[in-house]
């Protein structure tokens, strides 16, 4: 949907093709996404890459006018408590780690208030406590939000999951809770002793 | 758990900027005075190239669009207004006693060129000179960021641009007067009063004010912000909505007006035009003032071209290869400031006053942009950095 074109078939969304449409149409729509490395701003504050992501008008003009209301300090202030990084507010997300850069980017996905969100291994390269406070910021999420979430590291995706779709070369394997697709027999047979599992969790 | 949030503000922008502005302004109001007919010509000269390397610094230092059609835009503004002013020369000031501009009959015109006949007016020369090179930059801006042409491609088309206006210009002599361009200009008349020296200098210096002040503020809305995210990664912010294309296309059609009607106040002050400022070297000399007072500065390139020509000024008493002395300026700033001049006073960057924080907790010092000091401070600091390093090496 805008990063690479779409070889076949066709994207629709709450009744609207989205097939190839640009990426900030797609966004407009109420679609939040987040790639595997993080994608922030390094040169600017934490505090400034929410304020870019909070939905509103995006339009020139508007850019030009807007005000920093109250509110709109108040739901960054919420963001950032969400991604525990209130104190590090005026930090440049340059001098933060790169867990934290992660959690910056998914505070991006909230601030959008989209009503899909789409997270690309939110816990790449995290070590195992940043990778279980990621799992309770996505838990939180899901209450207000659709998450989906690709990811193949079991551990993350039990914390998480709801409901896990099995990926094998492009094709749905299974589908169900955690016991369901861990007593799967096909999805034994097929994973089991592979590195690499795709997984998606909803 | 919000209020440490609370001590964002815009800053405290309007008191200490207006403070400050008002200190300079007083400067610059006092100089003319002060300096004899020469240098106040000179001053409104590099002044105006100050308001053309802000407008350079809106697309390159903030938005990273390296751009070498600057010097285009500023001369497309500048012939209209040299149109303008040659078309109101009085018969009996032009060579050849008669209305038609003296280039257009030694070249056989016998008439007005249509296109150049409403020019003769003031209110479509003023127009022209920001429309025209507006809407040329629109034109081309839609065609280079709706097609995302990018990053050194964008830079080639503009130096293209320059390259072939440079031609055009030149071939159509009839039309433009070609190599000479548009010389021997009636004096600008407003009012009944005559825009020359002293007059025209205030004129300049209010427009250059009113530049840097226009790019200041809109820099620090939150179009500034987004300008600068475009530039270090524009794909992120096309996905959390915004349309990346309109925006560039916005600050570069802006930026291509202003540089047009800097061009505009150039010709009475000049009191000629010619294609050497549509050429590829005039737009590098843009370029060279942006990098050396500070991409994304905006004060830094507007200092850097009035501290430029006067480098200029007087190396060229001294001697001819006074490009010499810029470009070993250029190499020393390249080499040792890559933040340019500004990079000399950390504390005055204005990219980092978007969002200060007065909360120490957040372990971010406010930056003070005007709190006058802190220059003195930072250039202190640094020179004892200096001392420091150069002590231990022996």
């Amino acid at each position: 949907m805008g990063k690479s074109p779409v070889a076949s078939g066709h994207v629709y969304y709450q009744g609207h093709e989205i097939t190839n449409r640009s990426p900030h149409e797609v966004a407009r729509l109420g679609i939040g996404r987040k790639f595997q490395n993080p994608n922030v701003y390094n040169e600017l504050t934490v505090f400034e890459n929410i304020l870019l992501a909070l939905k509103g008008t995006h339009g020139i003009f508007a850019s030009i006018t807007s005000k920093l209301t109250r509110a709109k300090k108040d739901k960054i202030a919420w963001v950032l408590e969400r991604i525990g990084l209130l104190d590090k507010a005026f930090v440049k997300v340059s001098s933060l780690s790169h867990g934290q850069k992660q959690w910056v980017e998914i505070g991006m996905v909230i601030a959008q208030d989209p009503s899909i969100v789409l997270l690309d291994e939110p816990t790449a390269g995290m070590t195992s406590d940043e990778t279980h406070l990621t799992g309770e910021i996505i838990k939180t999420m899901s209450q207000d939000h659709s998450v989906v979430v690709i990811e193949h590291d079991m551990d993350f995706v039990k914390q998480i999951a709801q409901r896990i779709i099995v990926l094998h070369q492009g094709e749905k394997l299974a589908e169900g809770s955690v016991a369901e697709v861990q007593n799967n027999s096909k999805v034994v047979e097929v994973y089991l002793g592979r590195e690499k599992i795709d997984i998606a969790a909803a | 758990m919000t209020q440490v949030l609370d001590g964002v503000q815009r800053s405290t922008f309007p008191v200490k900027l207006f403070i400050t502005a008002g200190i300079v302004f007083l400067i610059f109001f006092i100089l003319p005075f002060l300096v004899g007919v020469f240098q106040t010509a000179l001053i409104s000269k590099l002044l105006l190239f100050g308001a053309l390397a802000i407008s350079l610094d809106l697309v390159w230092g903030f938005t990273g669009i390296l751009s070498f059609a600057h010097g285009v835009f500023f001369t497309l503004g500048g012939y209209a207004m040299a149109y303008y002013l040659k078309l109101n020369l009085s018969s009996t000031n032009n060579n050849y006693g008669v209305e038609l501009p003296d280039f257009m009959v030694w070249n056989g015109l016998e008439q007005l060129p249509w296109f150049i006949a409403p020019l003769k007016f003031f209110p479509v020369a003023v127009l022209a000179i920001v429309l025209v090179p507006a809407v040329f930059a629109y034109i081309i801006g839609w065609f280079i960021f709706r097609s995302k042409v990018s990053g050194v491609y964008i830079t080639i088309i503009t130096l293209a641009i320059s390259s072939a206006l440079t031609t055009l210009f030149i071939s159509q002599q009839a039309y433009t007067g070609g190599t000479n361009g548009i010389t021997d200009v009636a004096i600008l008349t407003l009012l009944g009063i005559e825009i020359t020296d002293i007059n025209l200098y205030w004129v300049i210096l209010i427009f250059t004010t009113l530049v840097l002040a226009g790019s200041l503020w809109l820099t620090r809305s939150n179009l500034g912000l987004i300008l600068r995210s475009i530039n270090e990664n524009e794909r992120r912010i096309s996905y959390l909505g915004y349309d990346v294309a309109s925006f560039k296309i916005f600050i570069w059609t802006l930026s291509a007006a202003i540089a047009g009607m800097a061009g505009g106040l150039f010709v009475p002050l000049n009191r000629f035009i010619s294609p050497v400022y549509l050429a590829v070297a005039f737009g590098t000399q843009v370029v060279i003032w942006v990098a050396i007072g500070g991409r994304g500065t905006l004060f830094g390139p507007l200092i850097a071209a009035l501290l430029l020509g006067q480098v200029q000024n007087y190396a060229e008493r001294v001697t001819q290869d006074w490009q010499l002395i810029v470009g070993i300026l250029l190499l020393v700033v390249v080499l040792f400031l890559p933040k340019g001049l500004m990079g000399l006073v950390p504390r005055i960057n204005p990219n980092k006053l978007l969002m200060p924080s007065p909360n120490p907790s957040a372990g971010y010092v406010q930056a003070r942009l005007f709190d006058w000091f802190t220059p003195l401070q930072g250039a202190f600091r640094t020179a004892q950095e200096w001392l420091i390093r150069g002590k231990r090496r022996h």
